[in-house]
């Protein structure tokens, strides 16, 4: 016969801003009932024994339900339902559905999970309903769905149709809801995705507090997910996480960076801090300086209206290549729990030297692409592109130098660069070492010697290579260097996770971790905005040219200096 | 992805310089690739993969299976055949290459070592095959014959792997050899790991089954079942509930805490369980179906059900679809509550499916030994049940 040989001890931090008396649980189904009305759960203790055998002593893993007690038990998050705003548009056809979809295939969704979508379309639930199966036909990275599957997933899709400001409109959106509780078991748990123009964060945001939506319900959750451009520039990012912080806690909030979720990108975290080698040399003694590469072989995509209000260092550098050199630079998490992590990647975020306006044209190059070929054909220059000033002068290219003055990083620049209609697509992160303190090997010109290099490639290959000096084979010594590879896709022949499918499971967790707290996303512009604002009154004056198809302007390679040159990807 | 193809037909080779043998193989394929297409085939290697078989007819079998495993988990597979009837002592071996194109269109490839071995030379097999192993790496060694599980032969791999692979599928509580079995795996005190196939095909039905409790507002029902049905498809031929089953049911026992009563066969393929929880009695019937067209002893339904203050009542079931997948539907009713249910295809557990799973994982399953072990229990209490009638 089992019974409880320790006690049961639960600290719950119930939901609310103001909410901060903490409660003890003292048996399971209690615990498990506390759980629903706690936004948060710390389980101090939660062990059950049987008193006969010995044999069947275990702890209730995995929040309580000992069926879970193993790891190749995926384990799946409380019923929820998804709002998503902007539901007839493009990302939720193109990514959030089949993300979704492909998750419930992989058993990694609740049942009960539901799906309502919002927009100002006129449409019924089966009109979302044949359109995402259409999406999802088309667009889920696992294949179309059949029939049983469509149907049953399709069962908790549901809609409403409104504007995005209309408080009416919304208390019918809360009454779906509340429905939707009851007959799914979705226990008042919701995310609301905002997949929408960023000029409808605002009023949406507005409308869901005025409503009450913005509250997490008695026993549930409330999260919100925000997509991209977080703000135009450090004023406008702050008044929108002002916005934001009126009307939600910030621990409701996810802002989504895809590019965090990327499986190389996760793996910087387990790579520095699960092999006990890199760690030693991962200093300012060993490491000569750090590159960060995004290039993109396409243009700007019939986008140009948009990318002209952005160009690369508003659309990669502040957001997406900031938090791969955070990943890098940062010191080792206490632990893995999100706020662990992104504690220190703010930490090396601001010990990253501002650069001063006077020395922009030091530390940063700006480039624009014109005509040229890439991929066998013909491309225009980007003021030849749909919706582009013919006089513009927004960035397609650019390429900082960021030092970090901390006793880790004094001395080590890093660079990074990202840009439109370069040589190819590719992204990585290269560690350069710095040589042998003594050359012992007297190298001549034949050989191709160069110090070790560590890549971390994100796209298109991910994986890892390591350069190494090896001697070529015969009498003479000499060397020649040679890659040790290990590529994702060859040595784990599985499907990584889609990165919204990722996100999306994460969020329904709580843990946000991949996401960007507002922190990192002040401290990033609060870096870029010297160099914007210098270019910005700088007209064309500092804007170099570089052929569409190249490698960026030549103005970048001097960027580097000190011997050292960008890589050839 | 996923377009098998030997690069280079399977040829026999001295057993003493199979290293070398190997070495040639790669150089002539990579020549080849560069001549054809520039491309050099990529061979990789994460683990070893040890397979014993004693049925001459299944190499071909296993092969393809080790074919598909490399597809996600590239191995060096060494394929041993054990001939216990032919009294000359005799070792040959052969190579050969399994291929396949990654999602980049590149060819990995992956090695597979044959080896057959007849007479005393089967006793020897351990020493033969253990210089070949690709060291540094982990070794799983999937041993296709359960009677041979006292053989030295088979005790002199233990020092050399990590983890054995076992297949009680055919096996249901009649077979005497469930029982040894289940004693060997919980009584063996080597490093090596034991894993069973069987446990692997339940992964399934037991992550459905937790994620109907893993809200929290229902996981309280675990701690209030009263009444639990596993269904199984009937097999015609052969008496007895099917080890899968009885796996199942002692999962859900040692890990809620029950404690088993009694147990008894209501007919050759039908046993009834009586467990003690908390205050409460459990009751567990094992029951055949038949016409579910599914592999026979394969889990068809498990309902778990509650009719204590609020009756509850949770289900998997698993059926043929029109495609190739099997269709699972979980399904939740809460007599004065929610009320839904949730489908979707999963492909049909090939061995290669299973073995791809299995290579994943290193260590021992604690779950696994607690569910086994109350197997054991269970299977004990019906060989009493059946020796009083």
């Amino acid at each position: 016969m089992s019974g409880l040989t320790s006690p049961k001890l639960g600290l719950c931090i119930p939901s609310g801003k103001n909410s901060s008396n903490n409660q003890r649980v003292t048996s399971a189904p209690e615990l498990a009932r506390t759980l629903a009305a706690c936004k948060r759960i710390i389980v101090v203790a939660a062990a059950f024994t049987a008193a006969t055998t010995g044999s069947t002593e275990h702890t209730m893993a995995n929040d309580l339900n000992p069926l879970r007690d193993e790891a190749r038990v995926e384990r799946t998050p409380a019923p929820c339902t998804v709002v998503i705003f902007g539901a007839s548009g493009d990302l939720a056809k193109r990514k959030l559905v089949p993300a979704l979809f492909n998750l419930a295939r992989e058993r990694r969704l609740p049942g009960g999970f539901s799906i309502v979508g919002y927009s100002r379309s006129a449409m019924s639930d089966d009109d979302l309903r044949a359109l995402m199966r259409d999406a999802v036909s088309t667009f889920s990275s696992s294949g179309p769905p059949t029939a049983a599957e469509w149907e049953s997933f399709a069962a908790g899709m549901f809609y409403c149709q409104g504007g995005y400001d209309d408080v009416a409109a919304y208390e019918q959106l809360k009454a779906r809801l509340a429905a939707i509780d009851t007959e799914r078991g979705t226990s008042g748990n919701r995310i609301f995705y905002l997949s929408t123009p960023p000029s409808l964060i605002g009023p949406i945001m507005d409308t869901l507090g005025a409503s009450g939506l913005a509250q997490s319900p008695p026993g549930g959750w409330t999260r919100i997910i925000i997509e991209k451009p977080l703000g135009y520039d450090l004023k406008t990012a702050q008044e929108l996480n002002a916005h934001v912080s009126r009307i939600f806690d910030e621990d409701q909030v996810y802002r989504i960076d895809h590019y965090r979720a990327k499986e190389t990108v996760q793996n910087i975290v387990a790579m520095r801090f699960a092999n006990g080698i890199f760690e030693p040399v991962w200093n300012r003694r060993y490491i000569d300086h750090v590159q960060i590469t995004a290039a993109e072989a396409v243009g700007v995509e019939g986008r140009g209206g948009y990318y002209e209000g952005s160009g690369a260092v508003r659309d990669m550098l502040q957001n997406h290549l900031l938090q791969l050199l955070a990943l890098v630079g940062m010191e080792p998490p206490t632990s893995l729990d999100a706020n662990a992590i992104r504690d220190e990647a703010i930490k090396v975020a601001r010990a990253i030297r501002p650069i001063a306006p006077d020395a922009v044209d030091a530390h940063a190059v700006r480039g624009q692409y014109t005509a040229g070929w890439v991929g066998g054909k013909a491309v225009p220059g980007y003021r030849e592109e749909e919706g582009v000033r013919p006089t513009s002068t927004t960035e397609t290219y650019a390429a900082i130098k960021f030092e970090i003055d901390n006793w880790r990083w004094a001395g080590v620049p890093f660079y990074l660069r990202s840009g439109k209609r370069m040589t190819k697509r590719a992204a990585e992160i290269a560690v350069q070492f710095r040589q042998p303190p003594m050359r012992l090997f007297t190298t001549t010109e034949a050989d191709l010697h160069e110090p070790n290099l560590l890549v971390m490639k994100i796209q298109p290959d991910e994986g890892l290579t390591l350069r190494l000096a090896a001697k070529l084979p015969g009498h003479a010594i000499h060397l020649r260097s040679v890659n040790m590879d290990f590529r994702y896709g060859t040595s784990f022949g599985v499907r990584s996770s889609e990165a919204y499918e990722r996100l999306l499971l994460d969020c329904m967790f709580g843990d946000a971790t991949l996401f960007t707290r507002r922190d990192m996303v002040e401290t990033g512009w609060a870096l870029m905005m010297p160099i914007l604002e210098h270019w910005a009154a700088s007209g064309e004056q500092n804007l170099h040219f570089y052929e569409a198809g190249t490698w960026g302007p030549e103005a970048a390679n001097q960027l580097m200096g000190d011997g050292r040159a960008w890589r050839r990807l | 992805m996923s377009i098998v193809e030997d690069i280079e037909r399977r040829r026999q080779v001295d057993v003493t310089a199979i290293e070398r043998e190997l070495t040639e193989l790669w150089k002539a394929a990579a020549a080849a690739k560069d001549g054809d297409t520039g491309d050099a085939v990529t061979r990789v290697c994460l683990l070893n993969l040890l397979v014993f078989i004693t049925d001459e007819a299944r190499f071909g079998e296993v092969s393809e299976v080790v074919a598909k495993v490399t597809e996600s988990a590239p191995c060096r597979a060494i394929i041993m055949y054990g001939n216990l009837t032919e009294p000359r002592p005799e070792t040959q071996a052969w190579i050969a290459s399994h291929c396949h194109l990654d999602d980049r269109m590149r060819q990995v490839c992956c090695e597979e070592i044959r080896v057959a071995a007849s007479g005393t030379a089967v006793q020897y097999l351990a020493r033969t095959v253990a210089p070949l192993i690709a060291p540094d790496l982990p070794v799983f060694l999937w041993w296709q014959d359960l009677k041979t599980l006292r053989e030295k032969y088979f005790h002199d791999f233990l020092h050399e792997v990590d983890r054995i692979i076992i297949d009680s599928r055919g096996l249901t509580h009649r077979d005497a050899i469930a029982a040894q079995l289940a004693r060997f795996v919980l009584e063996s005190r080597h490093r090596a790991a034991f894993s069973d196939l069987n446990w692997t095909r339940l992964t399934r039905w037991r992550d459905l089954a937790a994620g109907l409790f893993d809200a929290p507002d229902l996981t309280h029902y675990l701690q209030e079942l009263t009444r639990v049905t596993i269904t199984y498809a009937k097999d015609d031929e052969a008496s007895g509930v099917p080890m899968q089953a009885l796996l199942l049911a002692g999962f859900f026992a040692a890990q809620l805490g029950w404690t088993l009563k009694d147990a008894h066969e209501i007919n050759p393929h039908q046993a009834e369980l009586r467990f003690r929880a908390r205050r409460r009695r459990v009751v567990l019937t094992i029951e055949p179906r038949a016409g579910t067209q599914l592999p026979q002893k394969q889990l068809v339904e498990v309902v778990l059900e509650a009719d204590r203050a609020e009756p509850a009542s949770f289900s998997v079931t698993c059926r043929p679809s029109d495609g190739t997948d099997w269709l699972y539907t979980t399904a939740v009713k809460i007599t004065e509550g929610a009320h839904y249910h949730t489908t979707i295809g999963l492909p049909p557990l090939t061995d290669a499916r299973l073995m791809s799973r299995e290579v994943e994982i290193f260590g021992r399953s604690k779950p696994y030994e607690r569910a086994l072990r109350m197997a054991l229990e269970i299977i004990n209490e019906l060989e009493i049940d059946a020796q009083l009638d």
